[in-house]
């Protein structure tokens, strides 16, 4: 059951994509219609932010739903980065500096990335190569993060860096000195940077956390992430199901609708079962993200949802563009680039084969 | 390799490796490694080498310009060329049109045409699919009518391969109404520069210009440019799209795959070691390769058959189906080897980055993209499948 905050924004974000349709935005090219700037205005930036610091003071589980929206609807938004990621770990780091940032994160104009990644880390930030020494002016940072999606458009970086061979977590002003972004368009028409470090300084005031605490902060941030990520997955499969069944029931071959053929029925009966498993992971997911007693617990919830989710998205992406042949391999045609983002939300923040693997190391 | 094979063969695989190593263009042989498509000028220049050496068609037979080899030598072949990243046999003309001809074409249909597709002055395509005959390719209504010792073609063509490169296309037709929609269908040659004819480009969703429609707009052709009897088109088509079946699982594409995902895969870094180490890495290279293994063995037993004079049955259907699916694993595989550098497609920039990241990053998402047609095209899986049921197993 959707609560009324729910409700209200989902409301919202389908009022917002009935104005820019994913047909449209095609035409425009995908890539140049980055929605963030629509979410601003819906006053959403902060949504999860407290009242006290200009925002909404909403829970995940109230935002967590609207992803599926965004999903159905084919946005390139960056919320997922900037809001869920980035805003979210500015105000729970309790840090004053970050803290100050909140107004401005409240408004979009201060938009900050967590760059999880490196190459060779599989994207888990345990395995940072980054590192930063302690300067007499603050933290000296050297490294190199990879792929970082919504990159070029960030003001702030949340960078893991290994300090004393311990995990710590950074905010770096992305016009700091000795930081260099290298713009990437990725093939799902989101846009990333390469980001290096190079002696990259900030005071000491820009160490949000360090050790236990640092990793359990940006763990809980990918996790929430992970969890808004089903959600998307659920719009996305949702959207592409209801255009492959509709184009069985039109697409005619050998004198009837290719429907009517028996693999056909299976197909879209199994893209079908997959897309209800899914509801169901992303609500496991985001229940975990919120409410879990141990973070032991949430991670194996959240990489349950994520194993369901990287093999159904496979699925289905795959089986739509099958049950539609050549047409959906097409640029001009919807379903090939609701399976693009199917594919980039397998690998994003986990693969399968990753989330399997942790969820088996935590049982044991 | 799987197969036991004789010094001579063996030797046989070095000479051509070495004919590769010495005339294959450094580039083209990257680019078609990358999963990039050569040029026609590129493939022709091959071609020309191919045929310098007496190597231009060896599934021809050698009164036509064929090597005479053994089954095995001709596998071989095949898989080295794959395996060095020498462009592919310019296959529309050489195995689809080439064996229709020889078999039903007049005399003077093969003195002419042949020799062209040997030295690839002529590149070929075909004009098949339509918009509503895809898997249901009698479903065909594009139309032509003989006037004055001429065929007038009117119609549209989907999804033509290269027909933008091609000089020459052969398109199925309905030439005649029948009350079998079978029937009525006819196969016939043109040149791609007939007034009449429009070739629109289809992008793809990895950006790439591999496939077209055709239109035709009133198009002459001479009487005599058909293939065969008026009326049995079909029947000729069938015989055509075997040929494609057969030489569609790709072996020595995938086992060049194989090798090469592994010396990537001990080039990138993963966690604390490199991905050729990850448990997940190992196991589903394993799956595929096992997959493989046995692919080829089934290859190798329905060669052995044909060689005998055997007639393979549904086996060419079964190829076809496991052949593709291993490619789409491996595709897979690929974008997960690469990691987070796959995401960005077709980004030269990727190379500036660092040494780490290897240059197939720019191409794996493309490659990934572009596998799925092999399910789709030459027949879909499903009609592969129909097709056993029907035919192998009398369902």
């Amino acid at each position: 059951m959707q609560t009324e905050t729910q409700t209200m924004l989902s409301h919202s974000i389908s009022a917002m994509l009935d104005k820019h349709q994913p047909s449209d935005r095609l035409r425009e090219g995908l890539a140049a219609t980055n929605l963030w700037g629509a979410l601003v205005e819906l006053g959403l930036a902060g949504a999860e932010i407290p009242e006290a610091f200009g925002g909404l003071g909403l829970s995940f589980t109230d935002i967590a739903p609207m992803f599926e929206d965004l999903g159905r609807g084919l946005a390139t938004t960056c919320y997922l980065e900037f809001a869920v990621m980035g805003t979210w770990l500015l105000h729970a780091s309790d840090n004053l500096v970050a803290h100050g940032l909140l107004a401005g994160a409240a408004t979009g104009d201060t938009r900050a990335v967590l760059t999880f990644s490196e190459f060779g880390s599989a994207g888990d930030p345990a395995f940072a190569r980054t590192s930063a020494t302690a300067t007499a002016a603050g933290w000296s940072l050297n490294g190199a993060k990879s792929v970082v999606v919504g990159g070029s458009l960030a003001t702030h970086l949340l960078v893991p860096a290994m300090q004393d061979g311990k995990l710590a977590l950074f905010l770096v002003p992305a016009d700091a000195p000795g930081v260099t972004r290298h713009s990437l368009q990725l093939y799902d028409a989101s846009s990333a940077a390469d980001i290096t470090l190079d002696n990259a300084c900030v005071a000491a005031s820009h160490l949000l956390a360090r050790g236990e605490q640092a990793s359990a902060l940006i763990t809980l941030a990918l996790d929430r992430a992970r969890a808004a990520l089903c959600h998307e997955a659920v719009g996305l499969m949702a959207a592409v199901h209801d255009l492959t069944l509709d184009y069985v029931k039109s697409r005619k071959q050998f004198g009837q609708p290719i429907g009517a053929f028996q693999t056909m029925q299976h197909r879209l009966a199994t893209m079908f079962m997959d897309l209800e498993l899914c509801r169901s992971a992303a609500d496991v997911a985001t229940s975990a993200a919120q409410h879990s007693a141990t973070p032991q617990q949430r991670m194996q919830a959240v990489s349950a949802a994520m194993v369901t989710l990287c093999q159904c998205a496979r699925n289905i992406g795959q089986s739509a563009v099958q049950a539609h042949g050549g047409i959906a391999l097409t640029r001009e045609y919807q379903a090939g680039h609701y399976f693009k983002r199917l594919t980039m939300i397998e690998r994003y923040l986990g693969t399968g084969d990753d989330h399997l693997e942790r969820y088996i190391a935590l049982a044991s | 390799m799987a197969f036991d094979y004789s010094p001579q063969d063996l030797q046989f695989a070095d000479d051509v490796r070495a004919f590769i190593q010495a005339n294959l263009d450094a580039g083209v042989r990257k680019k078609i490694l990358s999963g990039m498509l050569p040029t026609r000028s590129e493939r022709e220049k091959w071609q020309k080498s191919l045929y310098a050496r007496g190597w231009a068609a060896p599934s021809w037979p050698v009164e036509f310009g064929g090597t005479g080899w053994t089954v095995v030598q001709r596998h071989i072949f095949d898989e080295v060329l794959t395996e060095e990243g020498a462009p592919g046999f310019p296959v529309f003309g050489m195995s689809m049109l080439a064996p229709v001809l020889m078999r039903f074409g007049t005399e003077r249909q093969k003195r002419e045409i042949l020799p062209a597709i040997l030295t690839m002055d002529d590149f070929w395509c075909q004009g098949f699919s339509e918009p509503g005959a895809g898997s249901d390719l009698a479903g065909v209504r594009s139309t032509a009518r003989l006037e004055d010792g001429f065929w007038i073609i009117n119609g549209q063509k989907i999804w033509t391969t290269l027909a933008h490169e091609a000089n020459k296309i052969f398109v199925l037709v309905r030439t005649s109404v029948a009350e079998k929609k079978q029937l009525g269908l006819s196969i016939l040659l043109l040149a791609m520069d007939t007034p009449g004819i429009t070739v629109r480009p289809i992008i793809t969703i990895d950006n790439h210009h591999e496939v077209n429609e055709v239109f035709f707009d009133d198009v002459r052709v001479p009487a005599e440019n058909i293939i065969g009897e008026e009326g049995l088109g079909w029947t000729y088509a069938k015989f055509l799209l075997g040929h494609e079946r057969t030489s569609i699982a790709r072996i020595g594409q995938s086992r060049r795959e194989l090798k090469r995902l592994i010396a990537t895969a001990s080039t990138i870094p993963w966690r604390d070691g490199m991905v050729s180490q990850a448990p997940w890495f190992k196991r589903r290279h394993a799956q595929i390769e096992i997959r493989h293994r046995i692919l080829e063995a089934t290859t190798l037993r329905l060669l052995a058959m044909v060689a005998e004079g055997g007639k393979p049955g549904s086996e060419a259907n079964l190829l076809k189906i496991h052949g593709s699916e291993v490619q789409q694993d491996l595709a897979e595989l690929w974008m997960d080897v690469v990691g987070e550098y796959g995401f960005a497609y077709g980004q030269d920039a990727i190379a500036d980055i660092g040494e780490m990241v290897p240059w197939e990053a720019n191409y794996v998402a493309g490659s990934y993209f572009n596998s799925r047609k092999l399910s789709i095209y030459g027949g879909s899986n499903e009609i592969q499948r129909n097709i056993i049921a029907k035919s192998a197993l009398g369902l």
